[in-house]
């Protein structure tokens, strides 16, 4: 029996049980008084918030969504969720949901309709193509944004396409690159059920990723021993649950990295054997690229010579004999080392400096590719991986991991959208900082980007410095800022036009988390008002712009980009009363799993999905029919495209089947506190809300829970600055400030000379005091660190009388 | 025996001893009449004459914290056979009670009470047994296997000392209710399990002594619930159940504003 079998003959059992339940109700249930079960039908989703990629069973009644369990088939989570995930089914329904089409006419929205919202936006595009850019995000769906995508690239053929992921983890990705020549992790949410350490990188999963968190720590109630380390800049609610918590300075980790490796090469404790098998060693160019120069192992030596562990010490704050500890464990090859990080490591002005440099100390010490024994990069949105780095919704990006820049990727891209030879741009569009950049400044000025159309995210409060990046455009009468939305977040609210769009079970959808999974779910309920779906606006407006005889939206056999067939006939899916004729989740991904071939991503069919609750690419067909999804890639005990070797880096940068481990100096950050700024800000988020808060903060178990931002301050700094818990104090940076709520010993603790915000709260904008620097890769600016004053807000003057 | 009985027994004796020495010497109303101190607390505010005498006679803001809490503590766990007197009123109270800290039944509860804001809490001090001090409980959880207690639990309140009021969101989420009795095939069948049982392996919780009035055991002497009430296998993600069916067909047509048959 497969597996379509068992659960065809699944499906008709509890049919019988059903039928046997009502013919027994005729005679024996006759008092069963009707139950809040009645009605209730439970179905399979991924939840909606973060990049762990939990799958929730969803109670939807009448319906409306009533209930949220958490799946118990689901191997992320295994039948539990996190304080988000149980409130997730609360997102649908805050009062202010967005359900029809807004225009601003003499500085007000007032309401329009969808045909004239449609053609706003294409005529936009048609006018001046070059200028019209889409600023999506990892929470689009995979065909969102594949949608979003092939319009840019195939379409308008201009590139101007970027996600809000890459203020999240574009810094993993080219870590992953240049160490392996090919996104993503190799190890899997496995490795944290076998590692017997774990260090968190400058990471709080008991607050960011609370399910993985509880896989780790839950394995002593069960009496296994785990270590957990923690390195970080402040103590968080992780830290309570480590054996070592090791505070170190802002850019510390680069030292840590770069001290681990020297101990490692001079005490020999490396492992020769991985090494002189699978890795070649390289250093940077000026300027830097991804691929870098190659230098000897001799050359890395002596590179790695000046980072003793006093040197280390003094650079990041962590005791030598702490830094000796990480080395020693790392030179331990019984142990099994998983290492964790996300925002601390990829906002970070030298991410992709350090994202390589936790790579290499895994490579060199041999802590790879076994079960327990991997650099594992989390990521904050549920499909950073699955939509913008596996569909290429990057500036400079292709599906499947092709590059705009390689004439054959852009002819692979060109042969299955049909598309005439040429049509793809090879130069890449702007990246998010730029993008926003060039909105916010005039057109006689070089600001090129007049149309922005933002999907799923909210830039306004997100972006770095927005009082730089976002508010000039919002007085220029050339720019047209366009925003889909669920609610009036604040991008929303300063938008030339709002369009309502449908969330989560409002609309078919699939995502991928962090481990390479990728998940489907259907519709279950109906959105709001008019709200509609963001995929079907995308096509209505590739369609709108066929209409307006834009040459782009046709592929080289005349046919629209989006042409969609059912026995034989079109469908429109471009009109809403059509949309769900056909499931268009389906067809885009039947069409974009023909990418996923090029760099071994490999994606099983679409029904495929419709009954697992996810997989792990590359999901490979078997002989039997069957598909296999893999754990951990690169090992030749389950990554069937492994032909050589135990491990095979098969997409090596140097074409050899080697991974590179870096050398990278380490640096000081941008700006750093002086007399004038004398306390570092980091930002971040706390487990109750979710990036902006735009759905958490209209939850009210969330929002009472934490129903506003505060800025947490060291006890002996608030005592000289004189402020009580509750006080509000002013932060200040050289870009704007905010003033706000203290807390001492509150969730965290930073160290004296240092304050953490988190960034959920629009009335306490934080991002007005952040700086935009950025990595000069990755193009993610650094949200971690900045020099801020803080001083006590001066209560308020009465008016001035005559005496 | 080994050395801690020995002590123990020595401790135990000695305790005796100075309790009964202690006892002897003086009543709280004879210290009282030798008190300066004019306050209505005066009658239990006196320097005790010795260690024994501290534990007996308190002093300050906190003075009668403990008075009667070990009473009230034992008077719960009486007799296992004792009969059960609860109405359906009081089901209905404690169920609006539980509502009133959940989005939905099946929701993990707030929590109604100051938490420590970092690291692991002792939140088992008092939920890992259950505790109920006169009105007061402090249910067990059922779910012990868990142990990053704010991963599910936030608190109800604000939790930052002296932070400003905010005003709450308004949403209009109509949670799944209580799931009501469970059904029963005869008159005095055993009643099924109406609600999930995931999260909640240890019926004790609610049903059992700490659990709400209205919601308890008539039986607590019996150990093993499933025996007798069976759970939904629909509502339980029973492998069997075929949970999700309604999803596994293709290209459903939910209509743009269709909701599923």
């Amino acid at each position: 029996m497969d597996r379509r079998d068992f659960i065809r003959n699944s499906a008709m059992g509890a049919a019988t049980v059903a039928a046997a339940r009502l013919s027994l109700g005729k005679e024996g249930l006759a008092q069963a008084a009707p139950t809040e079960g009645d009605g209730l039908t439970w179905s399979k989703a991924p939840c909606r918030f973060c990049g762990t990629g939990c799958h929730v069973q969803v109670g939807v009644k009448g319906g409306k969504v009533v209930s949220i369990q958490g799946d118990a088939k689901a191997e992320v989570n295994k039948g539990l969720l996190c304080v988000k995930g149980y409130h997730v089914g609360l997102a649908l329904y805050g009062k202010d949901r967005l359900t029809k089409p807004l225009l601003r006419k003499n500085g007000k929205l007032e309401p329009i309709s969808w045909d004239e919202a449609i053609e706003i936006i294409a005529k936009r595009a048609m006018k001046n193509p070059a200028g019209f850019a889409i600023y999506g995000s990892g929470q689009w769906t995979i065909p969102e944004g594949y949608a979003a995508n092939k319009i840019i690239k195939a379409g308008l053929a201009t590139n101007q396409i970027d996600p809000n992921a890459r203020l999240c983890m574009a810094s993993a990705v080219t870590g992953f690159l240049s160490t392996y020549g090919v996104d993503e992790p190799a190890g899997c949410y496995d490795d944290l059920d076998r590692a017997d350490v774990v260090i968190l990188w400058g990471n709080n999963p008991a607050e960011m990723h609370p399910v993985l968190f509880s896989r780790i720590v839950d394995r002593r109630s069960k009496g296994e021993n785990v270590v957990v380390i923690d390195l970080g800049t402040r103590k968080t609610r992780s830290s309570g649950f480590c054996q070592h918590v090791f505070t170190m300075k802002p850019h510390g980790d680069l030292a840590i990295a770069l001290g681990i490796m020297h101990l490692l090469v001079e005490s020999g404790t490396y492992d020769k054997e991985f090494v002189e098998k699978y890795c070649n060693f390289r250093q940077r160019t000026d300027p830097p690229t991804l691929d870098g120069k190659a230098m000897t192992f001799e050359e890395f030596k002596a590179s790695l010579k000046e980072y003793t562990p006093e040197k280390v010490q003094q650079l990041s704050g962590v005791a030598a004999k702490d830094i000796r500890l990480l080395a020693g464990l790392f030179g331990k090859k019984d142990l099994r080392i998983t290492s964790l990080w996300c925002m601390g490591m990829n906002q970070h002005t030298r991410g992709t400096a350090i994202n390589d440099l936790v790579h290499g100390v895994h490579l060199l010490s041999g802590h790879f590719g076994k079960p327990g024994d991997a650099p594992t990069s989390l990521t904050g949105q549920p499909s950073a991986c699955g939509t913008v780095r596996e569909v290429g919704t990057l500036a400079h990006g292709l599906p499947g991991g092709l590059v705009v820049a390689k004439d054959e990727h852009r002819k692979e891209a060109e042969a299955i959208w049909n598309l005439p030879a040429g049509r793809i741009n090879a130069k890449p569009g702007y990246h998010t900082v730029d993008m926003w950049k060039r909105f916010s400044t005039p057109k006689s000025k070089g600001g090129d980007i007049d149309t922005i159309w933002v999907q799923v995210t909210n830039p306004a409060q997100s972006l770095p410095n927005v009082n730089a990046l976002v508010e000039p455009s919002r007085k220029d009468p050339d720019k047209f800022l366009i925003v889909s939305d669920v609610y009036p977040t604040r991008t929303a609210m300063i938008a030339d036009l709002v369009l309502p769009s449908a969330m989560w079970v409002e609309k078919n959808g699939m995502v991928g988390n962090s481990e390479r999974r990728t998940q489907q779910w259907f519709k279950m309920v109906p959105p709001p008002g008019d709200a509609r779906d963001d995929c079907w606006q995308l096509i209505a407006v590739a369609h709108k712009l066929l209409e307006l005889g834009h040459p782009g939206m046709k592929d080289k056999d005349g046919k629209w980009l989006f042409h969609t067939e059912k026995d034989g006939k079109e469908v429109p899916i471009w009109d809403w009363k059509h949309y769900y004729d056909v499931n268009v989740d389906e067809r885009l991904f039947e069409e974009y799993r023909k990418f996923s071939r090029f760099k071994h991503k490999d994606l099983a069919p679409y029904q495929e999905y419709v009954k697992a609750r996810g997989m792990r690419w590359p999901v490979v067909q078997q002989k039997d029919g069957t598909w296999r999804e893999t754990k951990f890639r690169f090992s030749k005990f389950d990554d069937p495209y492994v032909t050589k070797g135990d491990v095979q880096f098969y997409h090596s940068v140097t074409k050899d089947d080697r991974a590179l481990i870096w050398f990278h100096p380490y640096e000081a950050p941008p700006e750093v506190p002086d007399a004038d700024y004398p306390f570092w800000l980091c930002t971040g988020r706390v487990i109750e809300h979710w990036h902006t808060g735009s759905i958490t903060m209209r939850i009210p178990q969330l929002h009472g829970a934490m129903p506003q931002a505060y800025v947490e301050l060291h006890r002996d700094d608030a005592k000289a600055l004189g402020v009580q818990n509750g006080e509000i104090v002013v932060l200040e940076s050289r870009r704007g400030s905010v003033e706000l709520p203290a807390w001492i010993d509150g969730r965290g603790q930073p160290p004296p000379g240092s304050v953490f915000v988190p960034f959920f709260d629009e009335t306490i904008l934080v991002n007005k005091v952040t700086l935009e620097a950025h990595d000069p890769l990755s193009k993610q600016p650094d949200y971690k660190k900045c020099a801020v004053r803080v001083k006590k807000k001066p209560p308020k003057v009465a008016a001035v009388g005559k005496g | 025996m080994d050395r801690t009985v020995h002590v123990g027994i020595a401790v135990a004796l000695f305790t005796t001893a100075a309790g009964f020495f202690g006892g002897i010497r003086g009543t709280a109303a004879d210290t009282a009449s030798i008190s300066t101190h004019a306050r209505p607390v005066a009658s239990t505010v006196a320097s005790a004459r010795s260690y024994a005498d501290a534990r007996a006679r308190r002093y300050g803001p906190n003075a009668g914290m403990y008075d009667g809490v070990f009473e009230k503590m034992a008077e719960d766990h009486a007799d296992l056979n004792a009969p059960v007197n609860q109405t359906d009123e009081d089901r209905a109270a404690t169920l609006a009670k539980r509502a009133s800290r959940r989005a939905f039944d099946g929701a993990p509860p707030t929590i109604p009470h100051r938490i420590g804001q970092q690291g692991p809490l002792d939140c088992v001090a008092c939920h890992g047994t259950g505790l109920k001090i006169g009105a007061l409980v402090a249910p067990k959880m059922s779910h012990q296997q868990f142990s990053s207690c704010t991963q599910c639990h936030a608190t109800k309140d604000d939790p930052r000392p002296g932070a400003p009021a905010v005003a709450k969101p308004d949403n209009e989420f109509a949670g799944l209710k209580a799931w009501g009795r469970g059904s029963r095939a005869w008159d005095g069948a055993p009643p099924t399990i109406p609600h999930p049982t995931a999260m909640r392996g240890d019926c004790t919780s609610c049903h059992g002594w700490f659990g709400g009035q209205g919601l308890k055991t008539p039986h607590p002497w019996r150990q093993s619930c499933t025996q007798c009430h069976v759970p939904d296998a629909m509502n339980d993600q029973h492998p069997a159940a075929g949970l999700s069916a309604v999803s596994l067909e293709s290209g459903q047509n939910l209509g743009p504003g269709g909701a599923l048959p």
